[in-house]
């Protein structure tokens, strides 16, 4: 939701941008101007990066996921659970990895000052925010670790 | 071929391995990406494992941090809220009003309708199983013949993915670095040129065999009217994007932004004189879906880039592409055969992620066929420049990977409206969607013979 809620800010904060834009353009025939949104792009680059990272643990939950299924769906059930086990080891060891390497690279971009390119806000306040979310997404990949029977108890339920 | 163009060999085998074993996409190319660099820093020492490692502590916020990559989840986010928005019932219910004098006017309503609901979806698969909600109780209900009905809805599904504005022209047009705008300008005659083609097969069909479709009922002028105005908003969101992006008010993000606010405004205002309309239970709904999808693209293109340094490393884009370019063997032979491998493989893999997969190997060979990046479009082997192959290339290999989703016997459309209709068999969907097909590799052959099909308008418009 907080994704969406995000997604939702960049269409209004494009709606007020665009009527700056059409009103700026009003103005000038009047010999005047009406400022747009300033840093119009960096507040989207950096919402859009908190927005997208928080989606990743929500896909992973509801198996979102593209895989191509061509065979294992007819191979004997314990092959299927074996295969689905080593998937889901596989991406928690690569979100781990992620993660660390995120949490690595945030204390790097504090460490040297790293600025958004107009308004000039740190960028590293937005990362630690895509830490929770990769953490969260850490979560989903263990969660899928365990029997079917707790997994469906918890989250299996269809949000719609 | 070296040991690095080898181990970028076995990489590309163990990727086709773990997507064959059900792993996800994303992931398999991630696993594919690491466990190669890390063989390649032992067939090559110079290049480091350690230094290329480090590149991840910055790689997945730059990635996903990418104003270029906003444009996304707003077109996804626009296409949900069209659904829950009752868009598709409208566009089905205007197209009808538009055809409903014609035998066989509610299946080419349906094409119509599909043609739009894409248009504002871009996803080939939502399009279809969207438009089969809404229009094949309709056509079952009229007594159209199930064959024709299914098949139509198959094949009218396949336009989501090119009518811009589409993800997978957006995504293509990164892969390639092309400009976004030329490609949705590029994509709208090949799109119409569909359209147009799936109207004529059901009129053909119809008229070969009157029993395929019931007479039609007239609709009185206030119907009939009314019906139409439901066509307004869609008009609208396309009309912001396409002539917005066109005419240089807005670029992609705004563009998507818009389309969106539109749909949100539409939804909202629904409720006065619709009996659909946006509640904020389909709006969170919508955002969930939005959430769902986009995570998955997301993945999708860091481990894309993951997969792809592996194979920039390895130099095996490059050995391939000098394969096939000294092979001697003619280009447009060569062209003929990776859309034919598109189509193979639209069958059973999602069209984003074949995209990035592919197009990635088969964009350099195309190039270097061609005489180079900056040759001239008179010294040219297909008679254009890079940048017009690129938009050429792009479409035709959308449309390809189009016919891979009704392709037999394992298109994704087809099973896709198969769950709406348990009853039907799946060779009668196949048979249905057989003319289709025909017209689908028809209009390849026309892009292919005339690529100003796909060039007119971004030259025209850019001046």
């Amino acid at each position: 939701m907080f994704g969406g809620i995000l997604l939702l800010g960049i269409v209004f904060l494009t709606g007020i941008n665009v009527l700056g834009f059409g009103l700026d353009r009003v103005f000038r025939l009047f010999g005047s101007s009406f400022p747009g949104v300033s840093g119009y792009e960096d507040i989207v680059t950096v919402s859009i990066g908190v927005a997208a990272l928080s989606m990743l643990p929500y896909c992973q939950l509801k198996d979102g996921n593209v895989a191509v299924d061509l065979f294992i769906s007819r191979a004997p059930l314990w092959m299927q659970k074996f295969i689905d086990r080593i998937t889901a080891i596989l991406m928690i060891l690569m979100v781990a990895f992620l993660l660390r390497m995120l949490v690595d690279g945030t204390l790097e971009v504090k460490a040297d000052g790293d600025l958004t390119q107009v308004l000039g806000i740190p960028v590293w306040p937005f990362m630690c925010i895509s830490i929770i979310s990769c953490l969260l997404w850490l979560l989903a990949s263990l969660l899928k670790l365990f029997p079917s029977k707790i997994y469906e108890q918890h989250v299996g339920r269809d949000d719609g | 071929m070296g040991e690095r163009e080898l181990v970028g060999l076995a990489g590309l085998l163990l990727l086709f391995i773990l997507i064959g074993l059900r792993i996800p996409v994303a992931l398999s190319m991630l696993v594919a990406g690491i466990l190669g660099s890390f063989a390649l820093s032992i067939a090559a020492p110079f290049l480091k494992f350690g230094p290329y490692i480090l590149q991840f502590k910055s790689s997945l916020w730059n990635n996903i941090a990418n104003y270029d990559l906003s444009v996304v989840p707003l077109f996804i986010l626009m296409g949900f809220l069209a659904a829950e928005s009752g868009l598709s019932r409208d566009l089905f219910a205007g197209f009808s009003a538009l055809f409903g004098r014609i035998r066989g006017g509610v299946a080419m309503a349906a094409v119509g309708a599909c043609a739009g609901f894409g248009a504002v979806s871009g996803s080939s698969i939502a399009t279809a199983s969207t438009m089969s909600r809404v229009s094949l109780p309709e056509l079952r209900k009229l007594k159209y013949e199930d064959g024709l009905a299914t098949g139509t809805l198959a094949a009218g599904g396949t336009l989501g993915i090119l009518i811009p504005p589409s993800v997978a022209l957006v995504i293509y047009a990164i892969v390639v670095e092309a400009s976004i705008v030329e490609m949705f300008q590029a994509a709208i005659l090949p799109g119409l040129l569909a359209v147009i083609g799936f109207i004529a097969v059901i009129w053909f069909r119809v008229r070969l065999n009157p029993g395929l479709a019931p007479e039609p009922e007239v609709l009185s002028y206030l119907e009939r009217k009314q019906a139409l105005w439901r066509l307004v908003p869609v008009l609208l969101i396309f009309g912001t994007i396409i002539a917005g992006l066109g005419m240089g008010l807005f670029t992609p993000t705004p563009a998507a932004a818009m389309g969106v606010l539109v749909i949100l405004i539409f939804g909202c205002l629904s409720r006065f004189f619709s009996r659909t309309y946006l509640t904020v239970h389909k709006l969170k709904r919508s955002i969930l879906s939005t959430a769902k999808t986009a995570g998955m693209i997301y993945f999708i293109l860091f481990a894309a880039d993951v997969l792809k340094g592996f194979f920039s490393r390895s130099g095996l884009p490059v050995a391939l592409t000098d394969l096939v370019a000294n092979s001697g063997f003619d280009p447009y032979l060569i062209l003929a055969l990776m859309l034919l491998l598109l189509i193979i493989l639209g069958c059973f893999m999602e069209s984003l992620s074949m995209i990035l997969v592919v197009i990635p190997f088969f964009w350099p060979t195309l190039i270097e066929l061609n005489g180079g990046d900056y040759i001239t479009a008179a010294d040219a082997v297909f008679g254009m420049t890079a940048d017009q192959l690129k938009i050429w290339f792009g479409v035709l290999a959308l449309v390809v990977v189009e016919l891979g989703l009704i392709t037999p016997p394992v298109g994704l459309n087809v099973f896709v409206i198969k769950s709406f209709v348990p009853d039907t068999p799946i060779s009668k969907i196949f048979r249905g969607v057989m003319p289709f097909f025909a017209v689908e590799l028809f209009r390849v052959g026309l892009l292919l013979l005339f690529p100003a099909l796909c060039l007119l308008l971004p030259t025209y418009l850019s001046g």
